[in-house]
């Protein structure tokens, strides 16, 4: 439910990749209650003491997709593409690459 | 607390008199006499709960709430965070804020992560209140006693001031064992009534049944407590072995009273450990029923993996060895049914 980051708003259509990086680097930090920028983008996410759990998981993936405005499959839902930061983005960012 | 200008109502077994997901819509008597007390009184109310805003919503015009408060934060995060944008939309001090919630984790879980707030169960708000409109004698004598409580109260948090302190001053202690026939009244209300957290493939009747079946199937049972209390049986996990050297997991549920804990995913790895369900590899085929995507969520934490083209999900077992739980989670093993 939170609001979605200004800039990307703005780049909604094709955001830059490091765009895409901060913003979700953002809204893990903000689903674990950690300051933005305190996770290291190729840090694991389920390691022990990062604290994900499914309904952390769910809560990111649903400002994912309010913020970046599509939803994403169960398909996708793919422990290797939710490791960290960066494979999160990387995912995110092909995506909008397939949509542009 | 100083003075008192907002309550902060969890839902869920507080407003409620049972679980609002699992199909109970009874308000209990007490809190709804509350509220109206301090709608009359001028306090601010606001609405703190785990559940989906879409439901919130319908249910709160139901039970006619709607107009008793000010700020609804609905979602299926933790429910510190909600109190906080709360506290920070109303521009309200957490000194003058108390937070309503029948669950001792709840409350601890929040006076560990906002300080300066206060948390109390009904009777401790309907004690308060009784005390506003008592005479002022008796007022003033009851104000030192709940100050010096709120005071051992804010001792405690000190000792507990980082969250993963609290979790672990919780104790918290998850039990695996193997299904029981005693179990079968509790499986069966796992398998119905947890929406959320339940795999969906097979129809609930069927799943019961097969419970029952005398075949070369595993069924695990987790039951949890805490300093708060015994929760009881919160999961059940049932596989049965394929020619493959692999389960296939035919039902799945874990109760969502684990969920304000983080629980679920321990649970389920925890279960998956267990001796009687040691396999190469774990299928399952996910079917969604539109509010079972937290499951989804909880299998993808585990390390399944989506097999392209298909509904189906595996997880190997160098996956599910490789996988660290936090810390803070005690997890033991019963060969058997202790009994109840």
């Amino acid at each position: 439910m939170g609001k979605p980051h200004r800039n990307l708003e703005a780049e909604r259509e094709k955001p830059s990749r490091q765009a895409l990086e901060e913003t979700v680097a953002r809204l893990v930090a903000s689903t674990l209650g950690k300051k933005s920028g305190s996770i290291q983008p190729d840090a694991p996410l389920f390691s022990s003491q990062a604290g994900f759990d499914s309904f952390s998981l769910m809560e990111l993936v649903l400002r994912l997709e309010d913020t970046l405005g599509f939803k994403i499959p169960d398909e996708d839902l793919d422990p290797d593409v939710f490791l960290s930061i960066k494979t999160i983005t990387s995912y995110l960012h092909s995506r909008l690459e397939r949509r542009a | 607390m100083r003075v008192l200008k907002l309550v902060i109502w969890d839902l869920d077994e507080t407003i409620l008199a049972g679980i609002l997901e699992e199909g109970d819509e009874d308000t209990n008597p007490v809190a709804s006499r509350l509220m109206q007390q301090l709608d009359h009184s001028g306090v601010l109310q606001a609405l703190a709960t785990q559940n989906q805003p879409e439901i919130i919503l319908s249910a709160i015009k139901k039970f006619g709430l709607s107009d008793l408060f000010v700020q609804v934060e609905a979602d299926l995060g933790p429910k510190a965070k909600k109190v906080k944008r709360i506290l920070e939309a109303l521009g309200t001090n957490p000194l003058d804020t108390v937070f309503v919630d029948q669950d001792a984790f709840e409350r601890g879980s929040i006076t560990a992560q906002i300080q300066d707030i206060t948390a109390w169960t009904l009777s401790e708000l309907e004690a308060y209140l009784k005390s506003l409109s008592s005479a002022a004698t008796q007022e003033g004598r009851r104000r030192p006693q709940m100050y010096r409580e709120q005071q051992a109260r804010s001792r405690g948090r000190k000792d507990t001031a980082d969250y993963t302190d609290f979790l672990r001053s919780c104790n918290i202690q998850i039990s695996i064992r193997p299904y029981a026939p005693e179990d079968s009244d509790r499986a069966e209300e796992l398998l119905t009534r947890t929406h959320r957290m339940n795999l969906g493939v097979l129809p609930v009747d069927e799943a019961v049944t097969r419970l029952k079946r005398p075949a070369e199937h595993s069924i695990i049972m987790a039951e949890m407590k805490d300093v708060y209390g015994d929760m009881g049986r919160c999961g059940i996990l049932h596989l049965t072995p394929d020619k493959t050297g692999a389960a296939i997991i035919e039902s799945l549920a874990i109760s969502c009273r684990t969920r304000a804990r983080g629980l679920s995913l321990a649970m389920l790895v925890g279960m998956l450990r267990h001796r009687d369900a040691q396999f190469d590899r774990y299928r399952c085929h996910y079917v969604n029923n539109g509010s079972n995507r937290p499951l989804r969520m909880l299998l993808m934490g585990a390390g399944f993996k989506p097999q392209p083209g298909t509904d189906e999900l595996v997880l190997n077992a160098e996956r599910l060895a490789g996988l660290k739980l936090p810390d803070w989670i005690n997890i033991g093993y019963c060969p058997a049914f202790q009994g109840k």
